[in-house]
């Protein structure tokens, strides 16, 4: 079997770097039933691009994020690297393919061993593969981590126990690069922090993407954060995309239901914004269900879907351009959500930004 | 960000897992140290253990031969009198031996005993039930049924069985308490694996690429070994006890060495007339076996994240302002 | 009080002029093993009946525990409260749990973060519900259940005949935390603290469960303290915020104003570095560093090291909570230029 090389980049943006397809992750569920928590989910990230997978609990997407990263084995469906696919790897080859792709975890607090010091955390990636980075280069290179991820060189002594939430992303952002991987998937990485630092460790990443040319694929529930960083966009429900397209296309004008509810949701601090919401499509009580309804038949949003239909409950709907939308949803209605601009009046993203102070933005 | 978060913050991170210790090795043990330096129960205790070990390495090899050394002139003498030597202080047993020298060789016998037999099971247990735990499957399960069954055998009745057949002798006797506590290390250290295991961190190194040899011995292992420690020092009690009943009961060791169970086995029969032959062994046993026990409930109480701080609080003698 | 009347009184005391709750001097600190950590200092608030103020601040700010210390629930870890904490006239703080639990449910309740924790598994939500009316507000058994159900209807279960016999698990974080809202409320108390009730929550859920807690204030009446991180959601919920940082209020004022005009650097910054303050990353603006350790002691302002416009002053001395404008106190020496943006 052909060995995973660390292969030199065509010209960015040519070839996707990681490509899934159609993906199935089923798990057995209570009394026999399956639970089938990735139902069929195809993307593509390139170098340097950013995609962003967007969903709640029980969308899937850190299911999704695991088998990527083979942590766990997909029932079905295919992961290509640089067009090999890797579900037909051996176990070494598997460890192998390791440096190339690595993850950064929502908790930093329990993602860092407790009992190592930064500095055997940070190295731990090149003790696991040899031969990589020399012994005798260990201590000059966590130095050049430390201070890439914005970390004082005192730190590396230091058990990440006394640090806050986000220094220890930091180390662990820092481990992650260590081996230069082509692709970082990142599971909520901010989701965990306060706010002032969350601004701070994006910060981070982007620079080090733009240095590195990574790709990511960025996972998250907050949609307003993604649309600072995002490329393209695909919201997850229940195990399934219902739209994809750039962040642009997105946001200026979702056209499913329940991207629309969560953009209405996303954290905002203007009033405008939420006088400027439509009352259809934020319901609680028809939101307020939780997912419950059975999706093995039908559409499976339409328990909390305003624009639900007799149709729905028969049909799935499919992620297919619909005619006057210019990126793919998963809606019978979907043209008719996109022009009901319910969140915007078509007036495009600049709806969830703000100014706050009157000293203006700086 | 405090390292000890004691709001609502602390009481999250334990409830979701994610940490398992929160100091730092090093000031961790100082803090301790310092916290018990304020205790006086568990400090009594620990020095009573310490001066017990003492004085095992130092008087053990200079009593042995007193302590066998019959004189029938002096038997059943009574103690607290210094008439026949200092050697004699404490009384002569049955057989006119010092209980001094025999305390003293006793004790060093009786530590040595349970130190090697803890140390054996909780190493031997300890590994097999974290790599049982780890690896998981049958092979977990088939160890764990095994453990089952040395556990719901009578301990006491093999450990004799055992014995009557093979002979008693100081070796024969430290391998069957071995294999009759190794369970308890087993499914202790299977426990904290299983909880270690699912662990956001382990998930990290494998996502790392390392292999699970590597994750067992380098991440899971130094997070059971505290609680296999304190575990091994509420043991050291029992193991103590077991030996000296074995010993009484006349399977466990026997002359020239001598424990503190043979003590009160020899002392039994002159019981109404010299006491001091059994009850001096005895006190000795209960001593070693309370401050230990004592010693392994405050480590206990330390070591756990959410009484540590209360225990803290209520040690202060000045509240700060 | 007796339990009885407690359950029926709900409204006496708007007529009252003074404030339902006033918090003077409160300080509470914790003895670890490293030392002691000064988790809330010097914080001073009070709150009207029907007021809803929400504090406000990151982790490591005070915020959890000046809720939970309202009812007495630090205790248990080994805290030292001192200062003043007073309900209706009577101080709270050096009160025994006996006398506290009579306060708490009937005066002051609590709904905390995690729903499935707050609700016992093997009971009904039913039985929950009532075992509170019964126990503490005597009502009879066909008297609590019938109240039960108005409470579960009214907290916008569907459905509520059908599923007052379901057990916690069967229900969505959601609803499960409108359950907890519920028992919450059945002894209609006269404020309800709230602790991050939301942040475990998907977000589409959340905005449901902040109307129905704002709309059950403005019903009843009652008082609301709302603890969050989330500037949004405290926009949402509350009418007035009280900003913390590092155990301390550095400003508090009427939220909407508040927010489009800080009188404080730390708020500022805050408003600053949220995502939705910016186009794109290259324009998010962090706050550098961290939060000081509670352990440690800081020599003057606690923000100073990493203020924005921090001054020789600053390191100096600590600022009082003075009033900037009528009602809106900063914590800063200069709380001015931050207000007009001359700095």
């Amino acid at each position: 079997m052909a060995r995973i090389e660390n292969t030199i980049a065509t010209a960015p943006g040519d070839e996707p770097v990681l490509r899934v397809d159609d993906l199935h992750m089923h798990f057995k569920g209570r009394h026999g039933s399956q639970v089938r928590a990735v139902d069929g989910v195809s993307i593509e990230v390139r170098r340097g691009e950013t995609l962003a997978i967007v969903g709640e609990s029980g969308s899937g997407k850190s299911t999704l994020a695991r088998a990527l990263m083979r942590l766990i084995d997909p029932t079905s469906g295919r992961v290509y690297f640089h067009g090999q696919d890797l579900l037909a790897l051996r176990k070494g080859q598997v460890r192998e393919l390791r440096r190339n792709i690595q993850m950064i975890f929502q908790d930093p607090y329990a993602s860092l061993h407790p009992l190592q010091t930064t500095s055997e955390i940070v190295t731990e990636p090149w003790r696991i593969h040899r031969g990589v980075v020399p012994r005798a280069d260990f201590s000059r290179r966590v130095a050049e981590l430390l201070s890439q991820v914005g970390l004082p060189q005192a730190y590396a002594s230091m058990p990440p126990a006394r640090l806050s939430g986000g220094e220890r992303q930091r180390i662990a952002i820092a481990r992650a690069i260590g081996l230069s991987p082509e692709v970082l998937v990142l599971d909520e990485p901010v989701s965990a922090l306060d706010v002032s630092i969350q601004a701070q460790v994006i910060k981070l990443l982007m620079r080090l993407q733009q240095e590195l040319q990574m790709a990511y694929v960025f996972i998250s529930h907050d949609l307003a954060l993604v649309r600072l960083i995002a490329d393209h966009v695909v919201v997850m429900y229940r195990g399934r995309i219902v739209e994809q397209g750039t962040a642009e296309e997105v946001y200026s004008r979702p056209a499913h239901p329940y991207t629309q509810a969560l953009l209405a949701a996303a954290p905002s601090l203007e009033e405008e914004d939420e006088d400027a919401i439509d009352e259809k499509a934020t319901d609680p009580v028809l939101l307020d269900r939780g997912p419950s309804v059975d999706i093995s038949v039908g559409c499976r949003f339409r328990d909390r879907c305003w624009r639900r239909e007799a149709r729905c409950d028969t049909d799935d709907p499919r992620l297919v351009r619909h005619e006057g939308v210019d990126h793919d949803a998963a809606c019978h209605f979907a043209g008719e959500v996109a022009r009901s601009g319910i969140l915007n009046n078509g007036a495009g993203p600049a709806r969830v930004t703000m100014t706050t102070t009157e000293g203006g933005a700086r | 960000m405090t390292q000890l978060r004691t709001s609502d913050d602390t009481t999250a991170m334990i409830l979701s897992g994610s940490t398992v210790s929160t100091s730092r090795r090093d000031s961790a043990a100082w803090a301790r140290f310092r916290l018990l330096l304020r205790m006086p129960l568990p400090l009594t205790a620990v020095c009573v253990l310490i001066a017990f070990v003492l004085i095992s390495i130092i008087g053990g090899p200079l009593s042995f031969h007193a302590a066998n050394a019959q004189n029938l002139d002096l038997r059943l003498l009574k103690p607290f009198t210094l008439e026949h030597g200092w050697l004699y202080v404490l009384g002569g047993d049955g057989l006119g031996r010092s209980m001094l020298a025999e305390l003293v060789y006793g004790m060093r016998t009786s530590l040595l005993v349970a130190a090697i037999v803890v140390a054996a099971s909780a190493i031997i247990g300890g590994a097999i039930g974290l790599i049982s735990g780890y690896v998981g499957g049958w092979v977990d399960t088939a160890i764990m049924r095994i453990g089952d069954v040395i556990v719901t055998l009578p301990s006491l009745l093999i450990a004799l069985a055992v014995l009557f057949v093979l002979s008693p002798s100081m070796l024969n006797l430290i391998i069957v308490l071995t294999i009759t506590r190794i369970p308890v290390y087993m499914r202790t250290a299977r426990a904290q694996t299983l909880a270690v295991r699912e662990q956001v961190f382990v998930e990290a190194s494998r996502a790392l690429g390392a292999r699970s040899g590597r994750i067992v011995f380098h991440d899971v292992q130094p997070l059971i070994v505290p609680t296999i420690l304190t575990l091994a020092m509420l043991e050291l009690a029992g193991v103590m006890l077991s030996a000296a009943g074995l010993s009484f009961l006349g399977v466990g060791l026997q002359r020239p060495s001598v424990d503190l169970g043979t003590m009160v086995s020899d002392g039994r029969s002159y019981l109404a007339v010299a006491w001091w032959a059994t009850v001096f062994p005895g006190i000795a046993i209960a001593i070693a076996a309370l401050a230990a026990n004592i010693v392994s409930n405050w480590l206990r109480a330390v070591s756990n994240p959410m009484t540590s701080g209360a225990l803290a609080a209520s040690t202060t003698r000045n509240p700060e302002a | 009080m007796s339990m009885a009347q407690s359950v029926g009184l709900a409204h006496a005391d708007e007529t009252l002029p003074g404030p339902l709750l006033r918090v003077s001097d409160l300080n509470v600190s914790f003895t670890t093993e490293r030392g002691t950590v000064r988790a809330v200092q010097g914080v001073d608030f009070s709150l009207r009946a029907g007021e809803s103020l929400a504090l406000l601040g990151e982790s490591g700010s005070g915020k959890s525990v000046t809720g939970k210390t309202i009812l007495g629930l630090t205790g248990s870890q080994g805290a030292r409260v001192r200062g003043e904490i007073v309900f209706d006239g009577d101080n709270l703080v050096g009160w025994d749990e006996d006398r506290l639990n009579r306060v708490r449910g009937t005066d002051i309740a609590m709904v905390f973060q995690d729903s499935l924790d707050s609700l016992n598994p093997v009971f009904s939500v039913g039985a929950q519900i009532t075992e509170t009316l019964r126990v503490r507000g005597g009502l009879s058994r066909e008297d609590a259940r019938a109240r039960a159900l108005t409470l579960l209807r009214q907290v916008g279960i569907p459905d509520a005949e059908q599923r007052l016999g379901d057990y916690p698990y069967q229900f969505s974080g959601g609803m499960r935390q409108r359950i907890c809202i519920a028992i919450a409320i059945a002894l209609k108390p006269r404020l309800l603290i709230a602790d991050e009730p939301t942040t475990a929550l998907d977000v589409t859920v959340q905005a449901g469960i902040l109307d129905l807690i704002r709309s059950l204030q403005q019903e009843t009446g009652m008082a609301l303290i709302f603890v969050t991180h989330d500037l949004s959601v405290a926009r949402r919920v509350a009418d007035t915020v009280a900003v913390m940082y590092s155990g301390r209020i550095v400003e508090t004022g009427a939220i909407r104003e508040l927010f489009r005009h800080p009188a404080h650097p730390y708020t500022e910054a805050l408003l600053r570095s949220h995502p939705a303050a910016a186009r794109h990353w290259e324009e998010l603006a962090p706050i550098g560093g961290s939060a000081p350790d509670r352990a440690d002691q800081v020599s003057g302002c606690r923000f100073h090291p990493r203020c924005p416009i921090a001054r020789p002053e600053c390191a100096e001395s600590e600022p009082a909570l003075l009033d900037i404008r009528p009602g809106h106190p900063s914590r800063c020496f200069f709380a001015e230029e931050v207000l007009n943006g001359t700095y």
